[in-house]
């Protein structure tokens, strides 16, 4: 086909496309678009330093209306006759200071992360991202922006602020008190698990006995053996797993 | 054998913004590799209407039952 020939369907089709779209409810818009992608990675050794591989995406998109929509708005005047009658169909933020502040929609949004992690270096990354319109870009302007540092290392005061006053007061986020739990639940099957390996024959039999006696598991299929213990122990609840951790010690 | 294990709570973000988090989470990781399982994914999911991020893992053996 030639080219002029294809260019010209393209060029129609694309018409046609543009055509089909219906109208925008507000033509009058801010758009503000941003995609954010943050990595961590760890490595791990040979001798088993465990590693951890973070992946973060973020796509943000702002559509911010400045106008009202002149033609379906209420407050639109049926003949506007002067600048003031559309400046009134403007979307304000307004504050009670003296004098009263007003700019446009105030929006603030804020994005931050930060990384830090390796087994032979220092591998870091940072990353701040604010966006911000009307009265609250004002502010961040005024103050916000000495407690803000986009260097190398990503801060947001606010967040560091509050988790400052927990790490203060002791507080533990649940969530690192969740992790420490299943820390401590893996920790105790793993000290079984080596345990016992160190035991002789005589002795595996004796702490399996006792264990299944214990934890009522005398049942052929659901007994706990030599070949099957890792995968039992995932499976006790964590009474059980104290038990086996107090009776490994004295088989 | 696979396994997988549940942290209520926990995701990218908090491990990414967080390094409270991710030093727990770091600790969590040597656990499971002190219990001989090695952590072949992680995932963000929903459980029970709780979101966090779910640990799969893996022993290198074959399912005894």
């Amino acid at each position: 086909m030639p080219y002029n020939k294809r260019s010209t369907i393209l060029a129609l089709l694309t018409a046609a496309a543009l055509s089909g779209c219906s109208t925008p409810k507000h033509t009058d818009l801010l758009v503000f678009g941003t995609n954010t992608q943050f990595g961590v990675a760890l490595t791990s050794d040979a001798t088993s330093t465990p590693g951890v591989n973070i992946g973060y995406k973020r796509y943000e998109l702002v559509l911010m209306p400045l106008y009202v929509n002149a033609k379906e708005s209420r407050f639109a005047p049926s003949t506007p006759t002067s600048p003031t009658d559309t400046d009134k169909l403007k979307y304000v933020g307004s504050e009670a200071t003296t004098p009263a502040a007003t700019d446009t929609y105030s929006v603030l949004a804020s994005f931050g992360a930060r990384g830090s992690a390796n087994t032979s270096g220092t591998a870091e990354v940072g990353i701040a991202q604010y966006f911000a319109t009307g009265l609250a870009a004002r502010t961040l302007a005024y103050a916000g922006g000495a407690l803000i540092n986009t260097g190398d290392k990503a801060s947001e005061n606010a967040p560091e602020t509050a988790k400052a006053a927990a790490a203060a007061a002791g507080a533990e986020s649940p969530v690192v008190i969740a992790l420490k739990a299943s820390a401590n639940r893996f920790t105790a099957e793993g000290q079984i698990m080596d345990e016992f390996s160190k035991l002789d024959d005589i002795r595996k039999n004796s702490f399996l006995a006792k264990l299944n006696q214990g934890i009522n598991r005398t049942n052929g299929s659901n007994a706990v053996t030599a070949a099957n213990m890792q995968q039992q122990l995932s499976s006790m609840n964590d009474a059980e797993i104290a038990y086996a951790a107090l009776l490994i010690k004295n088989p | 054998m696979e396994r997988k294990h549940f942290i209520p709570g926990l995701n990218f973000e908090g491990l990414a913004t967080d390094p409270n988090t991710l030093a727990a989470f770091r600790t969590l990781l040597a656990s499971i590799k002190q219990a001989k399982w090695d952590v072949t994914k992680a995932e963000e999911t929903t459980k029970d209407g709780l979101s966090g991020l779910i640990l799969t893992m893996n022993d290198g053996k074959s399912d005894p039952s």
